[in-house]
C-alpha cells in the first residue's frame, strides 16, 4: 500500500512541480572556499602573534634595561664580578705557581680583567652613591612625614620593604646623611650576615629599610637561612637563639621557610648585623 | 540519500560546489516542495518559497550540524520559511485542502491524469495534519520521532494521526 502511495504521490508532484534548479542555480552566489578560509584564518593568526610579540618586546626590553641600570647602580652586579675576578686572579696565581710556563700570560689576562673589574666597580659606586642620595631624601621626607603624624612607621614599611631597594653597603658607609655611629646600612637585595644575641651568625635575605627616629632601629624583612642556603628548620638550635625576642612562641609556630620581621641593628664588635627582636 | 550522501553533499556545498546542491535538490526537491505546498496551498508561492529554500540552504549548508537527521532539518527550514512566507504576505494558512490537483495541467497522457486524480481524493480525504505526517512519513521517509520534532508534537499523536490516515488512503484502494 505504502508504495503504491509513495509512487503515485510522486510522480503526481514530479508531473506537477516545474523544474526549479534553473531558477536557484543563477542566485546561488560563489562561495569562498574552505581552502581560502584557512588561509585567512591563519593570516588573522600569524598578524595577531606577531603584534603580541611586538608589544611583548615593546614592554620588556625598557624593563630589561631598567633592571640592568638598576642591578649596576645598586653595585650587586659590580660585586659580584669583583669576586669573580678576584677568585679568578687567584686561581690564575695558582695555576702559575704550577705552571711557570704559562704564569706570564695567565697572570697578565687576569690582571688586566682585575682593571676592568675596578673600573666596572667605581663606576657602579659612584652611581650607586647618586641613587643612595634619592632615596634617602625620599626616606626622611616618608619617615619624617610619618614621624610628625604620630604614625607607626613600620606597617608602611612592611608593605613597602619588597619594593624598596636599598644601595649596597659601600654606597651606604660613603652615605654622608646616613646616622653616625653605631648605624651602617643594611645590605639590601644581597645575603647579609646576622647575628643573634649568642654571636652565632647567620645569612639572611631580604629588603631593609630604614628607620630615622629615637629607637633609629631597622625593622627588616628577613628569610632565615643556613650558610649553605637551605632553609633552618625548627628544631634547629639557630632558630631557638634568634627567637629570643618576647613574640618566641609566635614565631615558633611559623613556617621556618618563610619570611620574617625582625629589628636588627649594627654591632660594630662582631662587625655584622645583630637581630634585636622578631617583630 | 542516506546521512551519509548528505554530509558528503554538504561538504561540496562549503566547498562551492553547486553540483552538491543539486544532488540534495534531486533527491529532496518533491518533498520540500510537497511540505511548502501543505502549508502554502498555492503552486506559484510553493515555487518560489522552494527556490528561496534552496538559496538559502546554500548560504545555510555550514552551519549543519550531522547527527540529527538531515531529512528533519530539511523539513523544519521549509516549514518555517513557508511560515514566514505566509506572515509577510499576511496569508492564512489555508484549512481547506490543497488545490494541487484542482489546477489544469496539460496532460498528453490520461492514464497519467487518471492516476493523479485518484491520489488526490486519496488525499483530499484526509485531514491537514494527517496529511503533513504523510508527506514527511511517505516522501521524506522520516521517522515518527523525526516527525514528531518537525510538527513538534507528541510521538503518540503523530502515531495516531498517521494509522488514521493509513485507514482513510486503504479506503481509497491504496494498500
Amino acid at each position: 500500500m505504502s508504495k503504491d502511495l509513495k509512487e503515485e504521490y510522486e510522480h503526481m508532484l514530479d508531473s506537477r512541480m516545474p523544474d526549479l534548479w534553473e531558477r536557484i542555480e543563477p542566485q546561488l552566489h560563489e562561495k569562498k572556499t574552505e581552502k581560502k578560509r584557512i588561509n585567512r584564518s591563519k593570516r588573522i593568526y600569524l598578524y595577531s602573534g606577531m603584534a603580541a610579540a611586538c608589544l611583548c618586546l615593546a614592554i620588556a626590553i625598557p624593563a630589561i634595561i631598567r633592571t640592568r641600570d638598576t642591578g649596576m647602580k645598586n653595585g650587586s652586579g659590580a660585586y659580584m664580578m669583583s669576586d669573580e675576578a678576584a677568585s679568578a686572579e687567584n686561581n690564575g696565581m695558582a695555576d702559575g705557581a704550577e705552571d711557570g710556563g704559562m704564569m706570564g700570560e695567565s697572570m697578565a689576562a687576569q690582571e688586566d680583567d682585575a682593571s676592568d673589574m675596578q673600573g666596572i666597580n667605581e663606576s657602579a659606586t659612584m652611581s650607586s652613591e647618586s641613587v643612595m642620595e634619592s632615596m634617602n631624601s625620599w626616606e626622611d621626607d616618608s619617615c619624617d612625614t610619618a614621624m610628625a603624624e604620630g604614625y607607626d612607621a613600620s606597617h608602611d614599611l612592611d608593605e613597602t620593604m619588597n619594593s624598596a631597594e636599598i644601595g649596597s653597603s659601600e654606597s651606604a658607609m660613603s652615605d654622608p646623611e646616613a646616622d653616625p655611629g653605631d648605624w651602617k646600612e643594611p645590605q639590601s637585595l644581597e645575603t647579609a650576615r646576622l647575628s643573634v644575641d649568642t654571636g652565632e651568625e647567620l645569612e639572611v635575605e631580604g629588603c631593609v629599610l630604614r628607620i630615622r627616629g629615637e629607637d633609629a632601629y631597622m625593622s627588616y624583612v628577613i628569610a632565615v637561612s643556613k650558610v649553605d642556603g637551605q632553609t633552618l628548620q625548627e628544631d634547629e638550635n639557630r632558630i631557638r637563639a634568634i627567637a629570643t625576642s618576647s613574640q618566641t612562641e609566635d614565631y615558633k609556630k611559623k613556617q621556618t621557610d618563610e619570611t620574617i620581621h625582625a629589628m636588627i641593628r649594627w654591632d660594630e664588635e662582631l662587625d655584622c648585623y645583630r637581630i634585636l627582636e622578631i617583630l | 540519500m542516506t546521512e551519509r550522501e548528505f554530509e558528503k553533499a554538504v561538504k561540496r556545498i562549503r566547498n562551492g560546489d553547486k553540483d552538491g546542491l543539486k544532488e540534495i535538490y534531486l533527491a529532496y526537491g518533491r518533498f520540500i516542495y510537497a511540505v511548502i505546498y501543505e502549508i502554502l496551498g498555492n503552486r506559484e508561492d510553493t515555487e518560489d518559497v522552494t527556490s528561496e529554500f534552496f538559496i538559502k540552504l546554500w548560504d545555510v549548508a555550514e552551519s549543519y550540524r550531522s547527527g540529527n537527521g538531515h531529512k528533519g532539518y530539511l523539513a523544519t527550514i521549509a516549514r518555517n520559511m513557508a511560515i514566514d512566507w505566509i506572515r509577510k504576505h499576511r496569508k492564512e494558512i489555508p484549512t481547506a485542502p490543497p488545490d494541487l490537483m484542482q489546477e489544469e495541467t496539460a496532460k498528453e497522457n490520461v492514464e497519467d491524469v487518471v492516476t493523479d486524480m485518484a491520489v488526490q481524493e486519496a488525499l483530499a480525504t484526509l485531514k491537514d495534519g494527517e496529511r503533513q505526517i504523510v508527506n514527511l512519513k511517505v516522501l521524506g521517509g522520516m521517522t515518527f520521532r523525526e516527525i514528531a520534532g518537525v510538527l513538534q508534537m507528541p510521538m503518540g499523536t503523530v502515531t495516531w494521526k498517521y494509522q488514521n490516515a493509513i485507514n482513510k488512503l486503504r479506503r481509497c484502494g491504496y494498500e
